[in-house]
Order: structure tokens, then C-alpha cells, then sequence
């Protein structure tokens, strides 16, 4: 167990910091030129191919365009404010990047953090004040109420989200990302043990991260971008690139969470130990993001529009709240009457999957919004009570 | 008893799935081009100096008095075009000039890349606008150049096709280059 090289934190704080941190940024602008192409293909376009080979230099020209850009901070707004917003933005998205098993612990290359899931739930909730300082600093009226509609959406779909990672936790016997991993690489992905603890983090994250269906804090056609209203150049840039790091972030924590992150089951005896083993790792964990990432895009080009208000929040509290308890119920009698983490049987998928999908099926009668829904058919057939 | 519970996102995912593996239908415009429709009316036009007479009607007809036609006496009692010039930037497309032509004398060419940084280069004298050999006459008001053109190139074609598409008349594209 003693690693190498990173076994002090001076060693990690001075050489694997500073690789993560530029590793992440260098890798996010070619995925940005991959997220561009693939988003293409929904629209029949073959998107940017002009600048470098296939277009490959196309983000960085963007993003050398927003850094050239004039920086215009309005008057009125409050300066400190308005300059700090982007950086409460960006940081905590990086420091998630920390958490990521992107190899097993035990080869030394990365860290392990027995409270992962904690740290995870805490920093991804500074990007919310980071959207509130952006909104009220901005003095305008559509970037406080693009803030205040991202801070309703933290409030309302945290618990669905912070729920739905409980049961994980419980299933695991632990919150140390790697120790989830490893739990999966012995019992099975949890997107197969728990399919609706799945579905309820993979919805509340798109939700948190302002994805296509729920993206409520920058609407471009109601609130003029939001929080982005007042900010130009590159803390505009900022934003921007914050958004898509986001999704990576959210495909990262699914793959890692839900699809066995590093791992194959049983590839524990096939991957190799130490610096090669976290390599093998690494891809691993990539191709999981890559097709999360593309189930991602795809859903966000399904669905450009988005919901109503009510809507929104209707399905957070009335839908996504109540399954996700009922879920966390469901895995914490399991793990109770099935014995503890580390023998923690697999066929518990034959119980929990239709589980989900009956639930799912029940609890779809209270997804209808009041007030805004008219009973057509009532209404077709004369009865005007039913409208 | 159940409400339909995302068959409406099931069934948007697929049509997007099948949308995704359709063939781009992007031009990529300097290396692809479309062929224009037949009936196209050319940024310049063509003029015929055999069947001109000098009569001025295009420039009679001309909403914006664009063009400009001077004559002078000719040897057996007829008109010399001495000056034929076409101020393009200034056209409308509407095509009177080539409807009233009594002779058939004045045309649509096919040339619809004309971007100049000087408005006085879209000014044509009657060097630039003279009828060759090898000119492309759009069938505007002239159905009978209709068969000898190229079908024109739909999108649709584009994507079921699979083609590599060019322009159809190199001439045009030379000659749309140069800035007189």
C-alpha cells in the first residue's frame, strides 16, 4: 500500500494538482469540439471543420475570441461582486475534478477521500451561491431572477439528488468514491442494483447543471441568458465553460457512481496493478463518460424547449422527492435484511428493477401539474366540471 | 388508470436517433457548390451585339435607370451601341429589361458571385457584358436555353444522392473572379 511517489501531500498539492487541473482544461476544449460535431449530427450539420485539422483548433479560437473581447462591466452593478461570481463559479467545478477516481486508489496515482460523497454534495452547492453573487451583483432585473430561479433549482432538486446518493453510499458500505467503485467491481454496477436511485440523480443533475429540459437559469428567450445578462469577454467565457464542465463533471460522478467508474466487473484480477493498471483505468472511466455524455446530448437535443415553471417545480417536489425516500427505503431494508456491504448479493436487481419501473408507473398519476391542465376529453364531451 | 409516463420523450429520443445518422446537408460553399436554378437572373447580364438595334428599350424599361445605352449613326441608316453599361449594384433583378428586349437581344448570365470592395467595380461596360462563344444565358424569359442548362441541385437530392456536388459551368466561376 505504499505508494511511490504521491504519498505525502506536498507531492500531490505540487505535481498531480496542477496535471489535473490542466489536463482537465486542455481535454475539456477538444471534448468541447467533440460535444459541437456530435451536437451537429442532431441538426443535420457537420459543425465547425474550418480552423486546424477536422476543426479541432475551433474552441480555442472561441475561447482566444472571448479573452480579446472587451471586458464591459456596467456601471450600476457592484464591482467586487461582479468580478468574483465567475471565479465562485469555476472553482468548485475544478475542485469536484479532484474527487473523480479516474484510477484505483491502491496504484498510488490518485487520491481517495473517505468522505467523497460528502465533499461532492458540498462544493457543487458553492456554484449556487457563485450564481447568486452573478445575479444580484449584476443589478439586473433577468439576472436575479435567472439566479434566483438556479438557487430554486439547488433547493428543490439537492434532495432528490442527496437521497439518491445516500442509497448509494448505504449500498456501498462507504463514501469514498473509490470504495464505491470497488464495491461495484465486486456486487455490480448500481445502475442495475438500484435503476431508480439512477434515474433520480441522473435527472436531478441534469436539473442542477442546467441542462436543455431544465435550463431555467439562463433561458435565452425569457431572461436574455440570465446571469450571463451583464457579463462579457472572458468571464462570459468563464460561464460558458463552467456550463459544459459541468456535464463532463456530471458524466464523470455517473460513470463513477452508477456504471462501476475505473472498473469492469471483474476486472480486478485483469487489470494490472500500479501506474499501468491506472491507466487502464483511466480509459476506462472515459469510454463510461463518453457514453454518458452522449446520452446527454442526445437528450438535450430531444428536448431544446423546456418546462413550465410549475412544471419544474411540481416534478421535483411532487414526483422526484417522493420516489427518491421510497428508494433509499427500498436499499436501506435491503442492506439490512441481505448483510452489509461487502457481500451484498446481486440478485437484488430482480427486486429492485421492477421495483423502479412499478413505482415509476404508480407515482406518474401525480407528475400532472394542477391548474394549468385541462381534461380534454371532459371537456369534449360536455362535462366542463372535469376542466 | 396511468398517465402516459414519457412515451412522448421515448418517442422524440428515436426521432432524433434517426435524424443524427442522416447525411449532413451542409454546402460546404467555396469547395461545393449547388447548380443554380435554370431560371436564375444572374447578377450580369448578357448582352448579344448581332441582334441589338439599339433601340433603348431595356433602358426605357429599367425601374432604377440603371442601364445606360448610347448610339451613334451607322453607315445603312442604323444605330452603333457605342456605350452599354450596367450599374449592378444598383439592380433590383426584376427582369423588365430582358422581358421588353423586342430582338432577344438582352439576357440573364448565370454569375451570382459578385462580392467587390468598390461599388464602382459592379459598374459593367459593354466589354464585360458582350455575349461570347461560351457564355452561360440563363432560360429566364428564354425557355429555349432550358434543355442545353444542368438540372438544378436540391438538398434533398444532395442527401439521398450522396454526390459531390460542383458548380456545373466552370466559365462562371473564372469569369465572377476577375474585377474588370
Amino acid at each position: 500500500m505504499d505508494a511511490p511517489v504521491f504519498d505525502n501531500w506536498w507531492g500531490h498539492f505540487l505535481l498531480f494538482a496542477p496535471i489535473c487541473i490542466f489536463g482537465a482544461l486542455t481535454f475539456l476544449l477538444l471534448f468541447l469540439w467533440f460535444d459541437r460535431r456530435y451536437w451537429a449530427r442532431y441538426q443535420i450539420r457537420v459543425g465547425p471543420n474550418r480552423c486546424g485539422p477536422w476543426g479541432l483548433l475551433q474552441c480555442l479560437a472561441d475561447g482566444l475570441k472571448m479573452a480579446l473581447k472587451e471586458d464591459i462591466i456596467p456601471s450600476k452593478v457592484d464591482k467586487f461582486l461582479h468580478g468574483l461570481a465567475p471565479l465562485l463559479i469555476m472553482f468548485p467545478v475544478l475542485m469536484v475534478f479532484a474527487i473523480i477516481p479516474f484510477a484505483n486508489a491502491r496504484s498510488g496515482v490518485v487520491p481517495d477521500l473517505n468522505i467523497g460523497l460528502i465533499y461532492l454534495v458540498g462544493i457543487t452547492s458553492i456554484v449556487g451561491i457563485g450564481l447568486l453573487t452573478a445575479g444580484w451583483a449584476s443589478s439586473n432585473k433577468w439576472s436575479l431572477v435567472g439566479a434566483m430561479r438556479s438557487i430554486a433549482t439547488m433547493v428543490s432538486y439537492e434532495f432528490p439528488v442527496v437521497l439518491s446518493l445516500v442509497g448509494v453510499g448505504l449500498m456501498a458500505g462507504t463514501l469514498s468514491m473509490n470504495g464505491i467503485v470497488e464495491a461495484q467491481e465486486r456486487n455490480g454496477w448500481f445502475i442495475l442494483l438500484q435503476p431508480l436511485g439512477f434515474l433520480i440523480f441522473f435527472v436531478g443533475m441534469m436539473a442542477e447543471t442546467g441542462r436543455s429540459p431544465f435550463d431555467f437559469m439562463e433561458c435565452e428567450s425569457e431572461l436574455g441568458c440570465g446571469v450571463n445578462t451583464e457579463y462579457s469577454g472572458l468571464r462570459f467565457g468563464i460561464f460558458q465553460m463552467v456550463e459544459f464542465m459541468e456535464g463532463v463533471l456530471m458524466s464523470f460522478i455517473v460513470a463513477t457512481l452508477f456504471l462501476g467508474g475505473y472498473s469492469f466487473p471483474g476486472s480486478q484480477g485483469i487489470f494490472p496493478e500500479g501506474a499501468l493498471g491506472a491507466v487502464f483505468g483511466l480509459i476506462a472511466v472515459m469510454i463510461k463518460m463518453f457514453i454518458v455524455y452522449i446520452f446527454l446530448g442526445w437528450i438535450k437535443c430531444t428536448m431544446p424547449g423546456r418546462l413550465r415553471i410549475d412544471q419544474w417545480m411540481g416534478f421535483a417536489w411532487k414526483a422526484l422527492l417522493p420516489l427518491s425516500v421510497l428508494n433509499l427505503i427500498i436499499v436501506a431494508f435491503e442492506v439490512v435484511a441481505f448483510g452489509g456491504a461487502p457481500n451484498f448479493p446481486a440478485w437484488v436487481l430482480f427486486i429492485n428493477l421492477p421495483a423502479c419501473i412499478i413505482l415509476i408507473m404508480l407515482w406518474s398519476r401525480f407528475w400532472t401539474t394542477g391548474g394549468g391542465r385541462i381534461n380534454v376529453r371532459a371537456v369534449r364531451q360536455g362535462h366542463t366540471q372535469g376542466a | 388508470m396511468f398517465v402516459p409516463f414519457g412515451k412522448g420523450i421515448l418517442k422524440g429520443l428515436r426521432i432524433t436517433l434517426i435524424h443524427a445518422f442522416r447525411r449532413p446537408i451542409t454546402t460546404q460553399y467555396p469547395e461545393e457548390k449547388l447548380t443554380t436554378s435554370k431560371r436564375i437572373r444572374g447578377v450580369k447580364l448578357v448582352w448579344d451585339s448581332q441582334r441589338c438595334t439599339g433601340c433603348a428599350t431595356c433602358a426605357k424599361s429599367c425601374l432604377q435607370g440603371n442601364i445606360v445605352i448610347r448610339t451613334s449613326r451607322g453607315d445603312h441608316n442604323n444605330y452603333i451601341v457605342e456605350e452599354f453599361t450596367l450599374d449592378a449594384g444598383r439592380c433590383i433583378f426584376c427582369g423588365l429589361c430582358v422581358e421588353s428586349c423586342p430582338y432577344d437581344a438582352l439576357f440573364f448570365g448565370r454569375v451570382y458571385e459578385t462580392v467587390e470592395y468598390d461599388r464602382q467595380k459592379l459598374i459593367y461596360s459593354i466589354d464585360d457584358l458582350t455575349r461570347d462563344s461560351d457564355t452561360a444565358i440563363s432560360a429566364y424569359y428564354h425557355p429555349e436555353f432550358a434543355d442545353a442548362l444542368p438540372e438544378q441541385t436540391l438538398l434533398m437530392d444532395r442527401e439521398h444522392t450522396g454526390i459531390h456536388l460542383t458548380f456545373s459551368s466552370p466559365k462562371d466561376t473564372s469569369s465572377s473572379g476577375e474585377t474588370n
